[in-house]
């Protein structure tokens, strides 16, 4: 393989990005072109990256240049490190980034910021291969803020509407605490580790490696590689950085689709698959990343289950599956995590992008207002079974194995950890509760009567949005194939073992899930609850746990009073010492008003006496002072 | 014994043009009382250069008179726009100096 | 000794035209007397063997700042004519710069040691300096120059 030719993965949505930002407000609708273009490219180079890796499952490069280095300090790179998790990661983001750029030109058709739209885009799916690429947390970091800043643009891209200009500075905010947390464990890696090229991943594992760490040590790396996961945390969404996450699906429906299902959300999983060598040494840290994992998986998904919007409902699913990812990291197996995460990556946006096309058609989000479009849209309703069966982890779609394959691996940690026994018993729960949020969603969307939406101009979806579902679709049913591949088991280090008790479990529960919402829902939408327990629950989860109000107050009186107590320091203190030092010029200035007169000889007489006076002390009264002479 | 007298020479052409630009009424007065200031500074210049044998005191000395001549040109033109304004030479009236 | 009679003598002429100008009625004599100041001590330097720079100042503040005192003395003659100097002495002035300076001249002569001989000047070293070490500083001494009569010519313009 050339691995220089991967340089232009990111390089030709950047040309796109470049191209519709200066150019687009001329180009319309034709910019959406140029984007698609420039990402098939990327994509062809991705698989045949992909392709490669499949073919010579060891392979490892890390190919980078000097930027930049200290004077006896770290000397900072910039590079590409190439190995499979690269090439899986690299596939799944300019697949999906593909199919969605695809699928906009018919979701975004006519949208009067078309232009900014595909410019944003574009500029997310390079820095998001760049932050794949990068060899180094340095490089990583650079991409890392980045995409943030590219979520921050697309989730505001309504602006006017204050919903979502609110939403975007939330995510900015909340993900935000995640990067300082980042950029602190960054630089206590840098401190300890001294690895001649900084923070490059190859070289921090092989220092990890190889030294023998005193428990001071460990204890450092221990809060190094913590305030890392603390990076993750927000850009992942994980609780208690989860609160962004589901605000943020007031951007269009794409956006969510690809940034905030596929892709970006994906990166805090992809760092810490990357730090994965380092975490071993650490397992307070694996036990933190396990327990925050599971207990979100299940906590998001209660929030799930009474969401009204048809977005938000995916979001928390999005959040809760992130959950299980990171509960698979906890339990030491990368590979899991990862291949999880492939699998979710197609049918959450498969998801995201059928509930695009129920919205494009019905032209609200609220489910209680959908209803009966089973008839009216059966390919989009029907790719979003397929998706919400792999959601809910029904053999033989895809999102069965990689579940099965978690569990299986908290399980077999569980044997000998309690704390993981419970884990595993919430992500078996969250099973049942995944199954019957997503099969809600499905039949209060396509099941029962239609509720109040404009039923004459529902109709399906036009071909550029129908083809990326049926691809997903495809992908989101058979991608478990590529566990049949050797090397792919390989380079995950996982396999396609079936553990009979556990599957019939999980597929048990997602039965009953699915069952449970088909007597509800199936139906249209059942009456209120009549007990006040159920009531009060559901008020609790309908109210997301009061999170929003709880932020709030804690910005409100702590952050906003301290600002407060900092502002009143500075304009009293600060100030008053230097509008005290202006007063003192001006009342010296008041008192010596008088002296001159306005006329030049009393100045020049001053003048002049000052000076016969200075240099009187200068010549006789200095020598006495500090000796010498004339 | 020289150098004694020139010297003092020097400061007291010093003290009396300062005297004059403190006392002088009339502007064209003061100026020429300036000039007499920079010259008694041009003759301490010449005279520690004749007797240092260094000619930089010289250049700087030339230096002086250049700008000396030049400052005479421009406190003439003050003066007489002074004189088209004010119609008037006496320095006491320009007392804009505080407001 | 001859010298020194000779620079004694000039300088008590130096001193007399200097006072002679502070108290003079008519404005005209006192231009008068500081030109012959300004010759006075270009003598003083032909008799420090620098001849150049005497003749420079006879030249240029004998000659040509006198004359355009002078010329400032006409074009604002109808005050001049009309009124005389008043010659008042201001005795705070006096004292303050009296004292001054005869500090001045007490330090003189506490100092021990004088250079002995006075050296001549010759002008070819003088413009040897001044085009070498000093030809930076002389070509901005010419924008100076240049660029203060430009504003001297600008002021006195005739505004509509």
């Amino acid at each position: 393989m050339d691995t220089l030719l991967f340089v232009l993965i990111p390089v030709f949505p950047i040309i796109a990005f470049l191209v519709i930002a200066f150019l687009g407000n001329s180009m319309k609708e034709s910019g959406g072109y140029v984007a698609l273009v420039m990402e098939l490219i990327s994509f062809i180079i991705s698989i045949y990256m992909f392709v490669g890796v499949l073919t010579v499952p060891s392979y490892s490069v890390d190919k980078y240049m000097i930027w930049f280095s200290l004077s006896h300090g770290p000397t900072f790179e910039i590079g590409m490190l190439i190995d499979g998790f690269t090439a899986i990661m690299i596939f799944i983001v300019n697949l999906v980034g593909f199919l969605v750029i695809l699928y906009s030109l018919g979701y975004m058709h006519a949208d009067p910021g078309l232009a900014r739209y595909y410019a944003e885009i574009s500029l997310f799916i390079a820095v998001m291969n760049g932050l794949v690429l990068s060899d180094n947390l340095f490089e990583l970091f650079i991409f890392w803020e980045l995409v943030g800043l590219c979520s921050y643009l697309l989730i505001g891209f309504w602006y006017r509407k204050p919903e979502a200009a609110k939403a975007a500075k939330k995510a900015f905010l909340v993900t935000r605490v995640g990067d300082v947390m980042l950029l602190f464990g960054m630089i206590i890696l840098l401190y300890q580790s001294h690895t001649p090229l900084a923070l490059n991943f190859n070289q921090l594992y092989s220092w990890a490696a190889t030294s023998k760490f005193s428990s001071a040590e460990l204890t450092t790396l221990t809060a190094a590689t913590f305030l890392v996961f603390g990076g993750a945390m927000g850009k992942s969404a994980q609780f208690p950085l989860h609160v962004w996450l589901p605000d943020a699906m007031e951007g269009p429906t794409t956006v969510s689709a690809l940034i905030h299902a596929a892709t970006m959300v994906k990166a805090g999983v992809f760092l810490i698959v990357r730090m994965m060598p380092l975490l071993q040494y650490t397992p307070a840290t694996e036990l933190i990343i396990a327990v925050i994992g599971g207990f979100t998986a299940f906590f998001a998904a209660t929030m799930g289950l009474v969401a009204p919007d048809i977005k938000r409902v995916l979001a928390y699913s999005t959040i809760s599956q992130l959950g299980y990812m990171f509960l698979a990291l906890g339990a030491g197996s990368a590979g899991a995590a990862m291949y999880h995460l492939m699998s979710h990556a197609f049918f959450k946006a498969l998801l995201f992008l059928a509930a695009g096309s129920v919205i494009h058609a019905v032209n609200t989000q609220d489910l209680h207002k959908m209803g009966g479009l089973f008839t009216k849209m059966k390919i989009t309703a029907v790719t979003m079974l397929i998706g919400g069966l792999s959601l809910s982890g029904i053999p033989p779609f895809s999102g069965f194995f990689s579940k099965d394959l978690i569990l299986d691996v908290v399980l077999q940690k569980g044997l000998n950890n309690p704390v993981y026994m419970v884990l595993y018993i919430l992500a078996v729960l969250t099973v049942l509760l995944t199954a019957f949020y997503m099969f809600r969603l499905w039949f209060l969307a396509f099941m029962g009567k239609p509720r109040g939406y404009d039923e004459k101009h529902v109709h399906e979806s036009p071909g550029v949005m129908v083809v990326p579902l049926i691809i997903l679709a495809i992908f989101a049913t058979f991608s478990w194939m590529f566990l049949l591949l050797p090397s792919f088991s390989q380079i995950l280090g996982i396999s396609l073992s079936l553990n009979i008790p556990t599957m019939l479990i999980g597929v048990s529960l997602g039965l009953v899930g699915i069952y449970v919402s088909y007597m509800l829902y199936s139906a249209g939408i059942p009456k209120k609850f009549t007990s006040v327990v159920m009531k009060q629950i559901h008020n609790i989860l309908y109210r997301k746990y009061w999170f929003d109000e709880v932020y709030g107050a804690f910005s409100i009186y702590i952050i906003y009073g301290f600002a407060k107590l900092v502002s009143m320091f500075d304009k009293y203190i600060i100030d008053g010492v230097i509008d005290g030092i202006a007063a003192g010029g001006v009342m010296l200035s008041s008192s010596l008003y008088p002296i001159g007169k306005g006329l030049v000889k009393n100045y020049v007489t001053l003048i002049i006496s000052g000076l016969i006076i200075t240099f009187i002390l200068l010549i006789y009264v200095s020598p006495f002072l500090y000796g010498g002479g004339i | 014994m020289n150098e004694v007298v020139l010297l003092s020479l020097s400061g007291i052409l010093l003290g009396l043009g300062l005297y004059g630009v403190l006392t002088k009424k009339n502007i064209i007065l003061t100026i020429a009382s300036i000039e007499i200031m920079i010259n008694s500074a041009i003759f301490n210049f010449i005279i520690f250069s004749s007797y240092n044998n260094n000619p930089a005191g010289d250049v700087v000395a030339l230096f002086f008179i250049a700008l000396a001549a030049s400052e005479v040109a421009v406190g003439l033109a003050l003066a007489l726009m002074m004189f088209r304004i004010k119609k008037t030479l006496n320095i006491d009236v320009m007392n804009s100096l505080r407001w | 000794m001859f010298l020194t009679v000779i620079l004694l003598a000039l300088s008590f002429l130096a001193i007399i035209f200097a006072i002679g100008m502070l108290y003079s009625r008519e404005i005209v004599h006192a231009v008068i007397y500081i030109a012959g100041l300004f010759i006075i001590l270009g003598l003083i330097y032909f008799m420090l063997d620098n001849t150049f720079l005497g003749a420079v100042q006879i030249l240029i503040y004998g000659g040509a700042v006198t004359v355009l005192l002078m010329f400032g003395v006409m074009l604002t003659k109808r005050e001049i004519m009309d009124k005389k100097e008043s010659i008042t002495t201001e005795y705070e002035y006096v004292v303050l710069i009296a004292l001054t300076i005869s500090i001045y001249i007490g330090t003189l002569f506490t100092v021990s040691s004088y250079p002995l001989s006075i050296y001549y000047m010759s002008m070819y070293t003088l413009s040897t300096v001044l085009f070498n070490s000093f030809i930076g500083a002389f070509v901005v001494m010419g924008v100076i120059i240049m660029s203060s009569i430009i504003g001297a010519i600008y002021m006195v313009k005739e505004v509509e």
